[in-house]
């Protein structure tokens, strides 16, 4: 039962229609979790961003899990060059079917670069939370913040503890 | 206040009822996910699509005890039945054979608690382990307390001194020092832009709105622009989404469905949105508008549904953003005969309450005093 279960999910997931799939007309059951990706080399925050750590400069944006729950993002708001942000507060939002959600900062430090590229193709966080959709680029002020965030495995295990408790 | 009637049912699994288990090592982990899924499972085979539909709405789990394997089953009290059976007839959870026995029905999770409590501390007597005043109240917390929503009726509302409200409720649902909260309201006629600022869908310019008894507020929720007004009940849940387990799409969905349950009630077929017109449409007039933010995880605007407001205020916008729709109300969709508003109000916070599971729904008494220790906006 469990394998036909996951096969369901998977053919609704590639929305590819089958037989045996009977989970499309249940809405309460959430599918997305078994396909969210996480990268290696990365640091998540428990509010579903991820931080990209190259020497002095820290890229951040939000985690493929993030965005699915989401969905479609239209617009995306984000702070100026050379303001500060700080580690859990809100540095920007998203809006997507019609809900505005607030960014957190994993991180404190300056905001160095901002990706211009979001605000004409906001979808650029659906099609690629990792690399095209990243939204700012930070000076760490505080480098120890990193050792508090999780690594890939103890996110995708966050991850699948949120989905299942519900 | 009981809007919705619910059978709690207390639930003992014997997991591999053929072999003797006897000792250690169960084949299983009951999780309220994999008995969840076996479940629904077994009514879908046996109830068919329909059957499963019928359940869905008030289907939960709520509290799972993988050791003494007693498990608490809600259901809608029209429904219960349904899934009592389908419980008896699920044959395996996950690959190990199992048997569901009830031990106990009630409408209320309290009784159903109490009987969990005394059937788990009898367990755990007879298997010789006596249970400290430590375990049992260690149980008693485990079991998931329910699930309450307050409700907060405010009548018409000032736009902006709700706006003021929510912050405050938003700040206080975030450090947890309210649960969940509802507010029910409408008002006075009010044109609302989201966070994009979307000015060009006013198509009057902004020095004619007084003439036209309105005001413009700008907002931080999602959505275009709207029109608000009397006859127009106004939802704004206060929850947080992470204790709800939604992400923002699943939520805003959730909100839809609300109003598509809601309009049922009077016969109308809404439906939501398709892509990018996220909102409740009747064929392709929209009756019901939702724009929310998240902060921190924690919700607030919502839902506007359209009874029978004053449609000419509809003329001078592009609603939402969309050029080519019409906008409609309940009053012009249904013949039927329209109860009192605060009856419409009533079911519509009852439709929420239970597409979003709560447990409880609680009015709060005189909310509108707390408006009144608002800061006055001069």
């Amino acid at each position: 039962m469990a394998l036909r279960m996951w096969a369901s999910s998977t053919a609704n997931a590639l929305k590819l229609s089958s037989s045996a799939s009977k989970s499309h007309l249940l809405p309460a059951f959430s599918i997305s979790r078994c396909f969210s990706s996480v990268l290696e080399g990365l640091k998540y925050a428990t509010s579903h961003e991820w931080v990209k750590h190259d020497g002095s400069v820290a890229t951040i944006g939000i985690t493929d899990h993030a965005q699915d729950h989401l969905g479609e993002v239209v617009f995306v708001e984000l702070p100026e060059e050379k303001s500060a942000v700080s580690k859990e507060k809100n540095f920007g939002a998203v809006e997507s079917v019609k809900a505005t959600s607030e960014i957190l900062s994993p991180i404190s430090g300056e905001v160095i670069e901002v990706n211009t590229k979001l605000t004409d193709s906001p979808g650029l966080i659906n099609s690629s939370p990792y690399e095209d959709g990243w939204m700012i680029k930070v000076k760490p002020s505080n480098p120890a913040e990193l050792e508090t965030l999780m690594g890939p495995k103890e996110y995708t295990k966050f991850c699948e503890e949120e989905d299942a408790a519900h | 206040m009981v809007g919705f009637k619910n059978r709690f049912m207390l639930m003992e699994v014997y997991l591999d009822p053929e072999k003797d288990l006897l000792g250690e090592g169960t084949p299983v982990i009951l999780t309220k996910l994999n008995l969840s899924e076996a479940i629904k499972d077994s009514i879908l085979v046996n109830f068919g699509e329909c059957g499963l539909a019928s359940c869905l709405g008030s289907f939960h789990v709520a509290y799972v005890n993988p050791v003494t394997k007693l498990c608490i089953v809600r259901s809608s009290r029209d429904e219960h039945r349904r899934v009592w059976s389908a419980m008896t007839l699920v044959r395996s959870v996950g690959n190990c054979p199992v048997v569901f026995n009830l031990l106990d029905i009630s409408g209320c999770i309290r009784a159903c608690r109490d009987a969990a409590l005394k059937c788990e501390t009898e367990k755990f007597n007879q298997s010789g382990k006596g249970l400290s005043e430590e375990e049992i109240r260690e149980m008693n917390r485990k079991m998931r307390t329910p699930r309450t929503l307050e409700v907060w009726k405010l009548g018409t509302v000032n736009y902006l001194k709700s706006l003021k409200l929510q912050d405050k409720l938003v700040s206080e649902r975030k450090a947890n020092r309210i649960p969940d909260t509802l507010l029910s309201l409408q008002h006075p006629p009010t044109y609302t832009l989201g966070k994009r600022r979307t000015d060009h869908n006013l198509l009057i310019p902004e020095a004619e709105l007084k003439s036209i008894g309105a005001e413009l507020h700008y907002t931080q929720r999602g959505g275009d622009i709207t029109f608000h007004g009397p006859h127009q009940p106004i939802l704004y849940p206060i929850l947080s989404l992470r204790s709800i387990g939604f992400g923002a799409r699943s939520y805003v969905e959730a909100l839809e469905r609300s109003m598509i349950e809601f309009s049922s009630l009077y016969g109308v077929k809404a439906r939501a949105g398709n892509k990018c017109e996220t909102g409740v449409w009747v064929g392709d007039r929209k009756i019901g508008a939702i724009g929310v933010r998240i902060s921190s995880g924690i919700t607030c605007h919502g839902l506007a549904f359209n009874i029978d407001p004053d449609m000419k205020y509809f003329e001078h916008i592009v609603p939402c953003g969309i050029a080519d729709k019409e906008v409609t109300s309940l009053r012009r969709e249904t013949d039927a005969q329209l109860p009192s508003e605060e009856v419409i109000h009533e079911q519509l916070v009852t439709c929420l309450a239970k597409v979003f599971s709560y447990d409880d729904v609680v009015v709060k008494e005189d909310p509108s005093a707390i408006l009144n220790t608002l800061e006055d906006d001069d």
